[in-house]
């Protein structure tokens, strides 16, 4: 699985990363947290080699920044941030996620087509089928794009910030989701998330970025009990019905 | 979702059938009225008669220099705004065209028999001024309006080179006239070969990386994450665009609009995938130019307008259009 050694990036003379090192369990739902421009986008887009760093990043032993583009591709899906809205149809680009095991020339095989199929059903996005992607509202093209990460049939799904347009109820549909896709699917899922309650309720291990550092990587129970998080967010913990809360101070 | 597939199959043989007849028209439409008949007559008939001279040697040459023209420009256009993900990206307006026409002035006013040599020289200048843009644009930040201002400062450079080399050889300012303005007159089916074979490799190509292009059109890193070796494919695109458009040039001139426009109406006719893109922008292009090419030939006869000016009277209100939807958007 995923492991980081030593990762530093630095950007006009600023250390942006430094010194990270984190290892992903498979089967498990890493959420990385911190605050805002602490790195956490940085420390994804150098997974998928998009970032230049310092340090090293491999996949099941292999050096990723080695590896072929389409080798990479065929173990680990990656959606960011930002995505775009393309005058395609929703099920042409979740076709694109079928990109690693095509050819130039090749078309779809029975067996992709079936993979996006499912992955349609998992994300239950039937209802988008046929619509052009740049008329979808934000949560709508989420789900799509995530469609698209889920055909792409990869062991590792990087996620940034998927839920950011989604609206309270699919959050929670989502997120269970993804949870039941660890052990249905066997994923293993780094998730960036911004919501500190969904992260401790569905993470089985949190990574906690703080000034370019990861400062605490473990079980989500261990980071509630150290206290750490309130003190790297400034927030207060709650607990109502038997549920952990954070809540500004 | 195969209504859908209905649908775009109807689309394609409606825009070949407007294809067929805008060649149709470009045969037909002329100085000297010809019927029906006579284009048959003309273009299948072995003789050396008055029909079969004009048909042969003065508008079959220039319907298939408008053919090629809106093929190669169309093509060029939706490559360029494909890689650059900027709708306002082609090949006048980012210097792509006017580096082609400097080249091919400068090879004019050193060696100016050297005709065979200007598809491969227009070539030469409008990859040049392409390599240009996307290292000015990386130096500065490649926002979506840096590498339009970066061209656009581009195209004025080059194009007082254009006119200094002009001023230089008066010979030459005669023939830079006509080229700046962009026309097909005069053309002949032996100077269409090069760029003819330049035009259908660099479709060919883009339309075989076209699913590949179509991920690069969703962002670098998504199309990183989805095993597209990016800047080779960036490069490869832009060399198909730049091959392409300056094939263009060295026939007819610098022949604007044609890039910018018919990319835009090709996705709004079939939608944005790249395959699709390609072929309805390929279609359309050619279509429109031999229509504008007819309409420049009759609207004024027997006082020709060159096709450069009909593009222009088209494209500039669409390009405002575009600004302004641009604008409204923002």
């Amino acid at each position: 699985m995923l492991e980081i050694n030593n990762l530093q990036v630095a950007r006009s003379g600023k250390q942006i990363l430094d010194g990270i090192n984190l290892r992903l369990i498979p089967h498990t739902l890493t959420a990385l947290v911190g605050k805002n421009g602490c790195g956490k986008s940085t420390l994804v887009s150098c997974i998928n080699q998009i970032t230049p760093y310092r340090g090293e990043i491999h996949f099941s032993g292999r050096d990723l920044a080695l590896m072929p583009p389409r080798e990479r591709a065929s173990l680990i899906a990656f959606l960011p941030q930002a995505l775009k809205s393309p005058h395609i149809t929703t099920e042409e680009l979740i076709a694109m996620g079928r990109s690693p095991y095509l050819d130039i020339g090749r078309h779809m095989t029975p067996h992709d087509k079936e993979m996006v199929e499912k992955a349609i059903h998992a994300i239950g996005i039937e209802k988008l089928i046929g619509r052009y992607v740049d008329t979808l509202s934000g949560g709508e093209r989420q789900k799509v794009y995530l469609a698209m990460t889920i055909a792409q049939d990869t062991r590792l799904l990087v996620l940034d910030e998927p839920t950011t347009y989604m609206d309270m109820a699919y959050e929670h549909a989502f997120l269970a989701m993804l949870d039941t896709m660890k052990h249905k699917n066997k994923k293993t899922l780094l998730v960036v998330m911004h919501n500190l309650n969904q992260a401790v309720r569905y993470a089985d291990q949190l990574a906690v970025l703080d000034d370019g550092k990861i400062v605490f990587h473990g079980p989500t129970e261990e980071c509630l009990r150290s206290g750490i998080l309130e003190r790297v967010f400034s927030v207060h913990r709650y607990m109502a019905e038997d549920k952990v809360f954070f809540a500004a101070e | 979702m195969e209504n859908n597939k209905k649908r775009k199959n109807w689309i394609f043989a409606l825009l070949t059938a407007v294809l067929l007849l805008s060649m149709f028209i470009s045969l037909w439409l002329g100085s000297a009225e010809l019927s029906v008949g006579d284009i048959f007559k003309g273009l299948f008939s072995d003789g050396d008669s008055r029909i079969s001279i004009i048909i042969r040697y003065v508008r079959l040459p220039r319907m298939l220099a408008a053919l090629l023209a809106g093929v190669g420009l169309s093509v060029s256009g939706a490559l360029l705004q494909g890689v650059t993900d900027n709708g306002l990206a082609s090949p006048n307006i980012i210097g792509v065209n006017s580096g082609a026409g400097f080249m091919t002035i400068l090879t004019l006013s050193i060696f100016p028999g050297a005709v065979f040599a200007l598809p491969f020289s227009a070539f030469c200048g409008a990859f040049a001024a392409t390599l240009l843009i996307l290292w000015t644009a990386n130096r500065i930040g490649t926002s979506k309006v840096t590498i339009i201002l970066a061209g656009m400062a581009l195209t004025a450079i080059l194009n007082a080179g254009i006119s200094f080399l002009s001023l230089l050889d008066t010979d030459v300012v005669a023939a830079y006239n006509a080229f700046s303005i962009g026309g097909l007159s005069g053309v002949t089916t032996r100077a269409l070969w090069i760029p003819a074979v330049l035009i259908f490799l660099s479709l060919g190509a883009a339309l075989l990386l076209s699913r590949q292009i179509s991920v690069l059109c969703l962002g670098d890193s998504l199309a990183s994450s989805l095993g597209i070796r990016v800047k080779r494919l960036r490069m490869i695109c832009l060399i198909c665009s730049s091959a392409s458009a300056a094939a263009v040039v060295s026939f007819a001139g610098l022949l604007g609009f044609v890039g910018l426009i018919v990319p835009h109406m090709a996705r709004r006719i079939t939608g944005g995938s790249m395959p699709k893109v390609l072929v309805s922008s390929a279609l359309c292009g050619a279509s429109i130019v031999m229509l504008a090419d007819a309409l420049g030939r009759t609207l004024f006869a027997p006082t020709e307008i060159p096709v450069g000016i009909v593009m222009a009277a088209i494209g500039a209100p669409f390009f405002l259009i575009l600004l302004f939807r641009r604008r409204g958007h923002a």
